[in-house]
């Protein structure tokens, strides 16, 4: 997390910035993933 | 628990499926729940064992189960396979009979099987033992 923090660009506040947004967009794409795959590996276990 | 089977309520924990009795009363009452996801509520529903005790509290009193093995609870029925002692049996998705009206007091749980899977449904089967009314005298069962 840190390496990834460091290899961004500009000054310290902007490369916070973007860390910030880079996390918020990884979590959206993990609870898409989730529900999606959620859907086909765990269907609550209903019957019909 | 929650009321209805669909999946918006499934995701908030173990759902009762509608039209069936609540824990209680007389008949076949269903609870699906999550194996692997939302919590996974069901997750370890393979480790139980006939005659292991599930209590379940409601809003009406407490009541008491025991589990039956598949082969008791549904003696007429096919399966894909049955784990006598470990007091479960895996269906068909498509396997409606298991939620159906049935002689007595049941609760039947089902979730997914196997794990990460939904191919499958693994089915407990527990049989109304005893149960306390919350309005009942104390010592009164």
């Amino acid at each position: 997390m840190k390496n990834l923090l460091n290899k961004l660009p500009g000054p310290t506040l902007v490369r916070a910035l973007l860390f910030g947004v880079i996390v918020i967009i990884a979590l959206g794409v993990l609870l898409v993933v989730f529900e999606y795959l959620g859907r086909f590996l765990d269907q609550g276990g209903t019957l019909g | 628990m929650y009321e209805g089977e669909d999946l918006g309520t499934l995701r908030k924990g173990p759902a009762h499926y509608t039209g069936s009795p609540l824990p209680g009363e007389l008949g076949n009452a269903a609870i699906a729940g999550h194996r692997t996801t939302y919590g996974a509520p069901f997750s370890r529903l393979d480790e139980l064992k006939e005659g292991d005790p599930i209590i379940v509290e409601t809003a009406t009193g407490i009541h008491a189960y025991v589990i039956r093995s598949p082969g008791i609870a549904q003696p007429n029925r096919d399966f894909l396979s049955v784990h006598e002692t470990a007091g479960w049996g895996v269906v068909r998705p498509s396997d409606v009979w298991v939620v159906g009206p049935k002689e007595g007091a049941w609760l039947t749980l089902t979730t997914c099987n196997p794990k990460f899977s939904a191919r499958e449904r693994l089915i407990v089967f527990a049989e109304l033992v005893a149960s306390t009314p919350y309005d009942a005298p104390q010592g009164e069962a």
